[in-house]
């Protein structure tokens, strides 16, 4: 029996904890993991000496850069160049909040979910959400009032606006398919059909984690922080812990962009191998673990297309979208209606 | 740093103590090569001496995110006032390595185009000597500079910040 | 509860559109209006139409501030001129918008509808759409052809400022 007090007032205090810690927690995870890998692929080591295996090197340059001067210029914006980290920051949270971490099981007489909010469109408010951060990042390389922060905006700008149509014509696909934008209503209908999206229209997938990779300014679409060009991009005259809120609001949209694509193409906390008596052993793990394991796998893929592709340039960057992926992502659309009614 | 203090209370001896553990195993160097010092830098950094162990691979190429300034090579006339200014940039706290003996001292320059040692326009925590220094020298001097790092006390310097 | 949380979104949205017009900054001004846009979702999430409420997020959050924000950065706003307005439009200005707040809130107020409960199990995407398709099917295609015409119009400007140029 559960007490009311618990059940209305405690646990969604919890949840609100939670939806902070999370996404911090893998970030943390993320920023060891992709330093550790990228050295591992470069033939080096990588940081080991802080902590087992350098785990706590995170936190060494989390509380170092919260010690660090702030520096805001003489000929900045002020109020535009404070509240552009915040802005970044609470829009990557925020979109967290409608992300199911796993099915929700009962604990006696108590329905426990593990989502903060559940929208009948919250494939969207995620969408919509993430696509709102890029107001920071331009907010903030346009209040630096220097060159190369306002470049790396206005890339920025071109970048993302330009990417979110590939994403928006993939997503369609999953969605006409599962009939739902709820993202707990897309993993259970891929449940039903006893096969995940991914498989089912790997055009799509593909198209859409390209195109989260530009959404998340990660290599080899990191145009907007090229540091060849552009010193460090949009956030080259940030210091200090405004610096920090926008490398780890980076890496949040990475574990965010992550989650979208084991919901929607990878079937979230679903086990392997549904069909198979053989592997039916795996449904017993926790499915929240096998989503945890599955979004580490995409973060691994972060990494590992880092570390192996080259930057593109810009205009082969804005080529690839206009003339290959919306192309591309359209003739898709098409292909899986005309094939859901053909069949 | 010189002048014997007292010894802090023991709650600010433990803040201090875990401040500069952060700070020195987070030392983010500014990515700048002046001469071919930074060559063996770059060298440090690549796969055989691999600086990344020291949590120090991500050479920030603004110096606003940086910590360390490795002055590494030749510093002209003409470029003493770029790298004043590029530290004045940097955000505090910040340390400054004179990597060769150029930096040191002018090294084989002493002409009137060479400036006659980094320290005459910014102050240098460590000096590292060699022509140029071998990675082994360079690794060595950034762990020496760990060592000064954890004898500070950064919150003397967040308390009374007149005082520095 | 609920009505608290839809006053805070509506206070907020009414805070910051008088910021809109009342900033000399653009830059500022665009960053009030995104608020707007924001907290004007959530209105409509607060009214349950959730459907409304993401695509406001999504389209005019995500897309169509972020092109006023590009605009701004590219026309050099230190080349336009503020110009001088004699008195009568000053006083247009101001008395059309309160005329139009007078006549919403002579319209809520005296036909106060009585609130329909939202449909169980969230939102119907099918009840939407054939709503959009059958009564709502000339508003929408009008829409539709205002937003071509706009796009023909644009291409038009450009390409005729475009020949003229020098280069």
């Amino acid at each position: 029996m559960m007490s009311p007090w618990l059940a209305d007032g405690l646990i969604p205090l919890a949840k609100i904890l939670a939806v902070i810690l999370y996404p911090m927690l893998m970030v943390i995870v993320m920023i060891w993991l992709e330093r550790r890998v990228v050295a591992w692929i470069q033939g080096r080591v990588g940081p080991n000496r802080v902590g087992y295996q350098g785990i706590l090197q995170p936190f060494a340059d989390a509380v170092k850069l919260f010690f660090k001067e702030d520096i805001v210029q003489r000929r900045a914006d002020r109020f535009l160049f404070n509240i552009s980290p915040v802005l970044v920051m609470f829009s990557t949270l925020l979109a967290f909040c409608f992300l199911p971490l796993g099915e929700s099981f009962r604990i006696g007489d108590y329905t426990l979910n593990l989502w903060v909010a559940r929208s009948p469109v919250g494939l969207l408010l995620v969408l919509g959400l993430s696509s709102i951060s890029v107001f920071g990042v331009i907010f903030g390389g346009w209040a630096s009032n220097s060159k190369y922060p306002l470049l790396g905006a206005l890339r920025s700008v071109v970048q993302v606006l330009s990417y979110e149509i590939p994403v928006g014509l993939t997503v369609l696909t999953v969605v006409f398919l599962a009939r739902s934008m709820d993202l707990v209503r897309i993993v259970e209908r891929q449940q039903e059909s006893g096969v995940w999206y991914g498989f089912l229209l790997p055009v799509s997938f593909l198209v859409f984690w390209i195109s989260a990779i530009a959404e998340t300014n990660r290599a080899p679409f990191d145009l907007p922080e090229a540091e060849s060009e552009l010193v460090a991009g949009y956030h080259t005259e940030y210091s200090g812990m405004k610096f920090a809120f926008f490398y780890m609001a980076e890496y949040a949209h990475m574990v965010l962009a992550s989650s979208l694509v084991v919901i929607l193409f990878f079937g979230g906390w679903l086990p392997p191998f549904p069909g198979l008596k053989a592997f039916a052993f795996l449904g017993a793990i926790p499915g929240f673990i096998w989503y945890l394991v599955k979004i580490m796998f995409f973060l691994y893929l972060y990494v590992w297309i880092r570390a192996t592709f080259p930057r593109y340039r810009f205009d082969s960057l804005i080529r690839l979208v206009w003339k290959w992926l919306i192309p591309l992502s359209l003739v898709n659309f098409l292909v899986v209606v005309g094939l859901r009614y053909l069949l | 740093m010189n002048s014997p203090s007292p010894a802090p209370p023991f709650l600010l001896a433990k803040a201090d103590a875990f401040i500069t553990w952060a700070q020195k195993n987070s030392l983010w160097p500014f990515g700048s090569g002046l001469a071919c010092c930074a060559i063996e830098m770059i060298a440090t950094a690549a796969a055989r001496y691999d600086i990344s162990r020291f949590g120090m691979e991500l050479f920030r190429a603004s110096p606003r995110q940086a910590d360390l300034f490795i002055v590494a090579g030749t510093v002209t006339n003409k470029m003493a006032p770029v790298v004043r200014r590029l530290w004045e940039q940097m955000a505090d706290p910040k340390w400054v390595v004179a990597m060769g003996n150029c930096a040191v001292s002018g090294g084989p320059f002493p002409t009137y185009a060479v400036l006659q040692g980094v320290d005459k326009v910014i102050p240098v925590d460590v000096y590292i000597s060699g022509c140029p220094p071998t990675p082994q020298g360079l690794l060595h001097g950034l762990i020496t500079l760990q060592k000064k790092i954890a004898r500070g006390r950064p919150t003397q310097e967040i308390l009374n910040p007149d005082a520095r | 509860m609920t009505f608290a949380i839809f006053l805070l979104f509506a206070l907020m949205a009414v805070f910051s559109a008088v910021m809109v017009i009342t900033r000399t900054n653009a830059m500022h001004s665009v960053l009030y209006l995104a608020f707007t846009v924001l907290s004007v979702a959530g209105v409509f999430f607060t009214l349950q139409a959730e459907y409304l409420g993401a695509v406001q997020i999504l389209v005019y959050g995500g897309g169509i501030v972020v092109l006023y924000i590009f605009v701004i950065i590219i026309v050099n706003l230190d080349e336009v001129v503020a110009e001088r307005r004699k008195l009568v439009p000053k006083i247009f200005i101001f008395a059309w918008p309160s005329l139009l707040a007078l006549q919403v809130g002579t319209v809520v107020f005296l036909n106060r509808p009585a609130a329909r409960p939202g449909p169980e199990g969230g939102l119907e995407f099918r009840a939407l759409a054939e709503m959009l398709f059958t009564s709502y099917a000339l508003p929408f295609e009008i829409a539709a052809v205002l937003l071509l015409a706009v796009l023909i119009g644009a291409v038009f400007v450009a390409r005729r400022r475009l020949s003229r140029g020098p280069d």
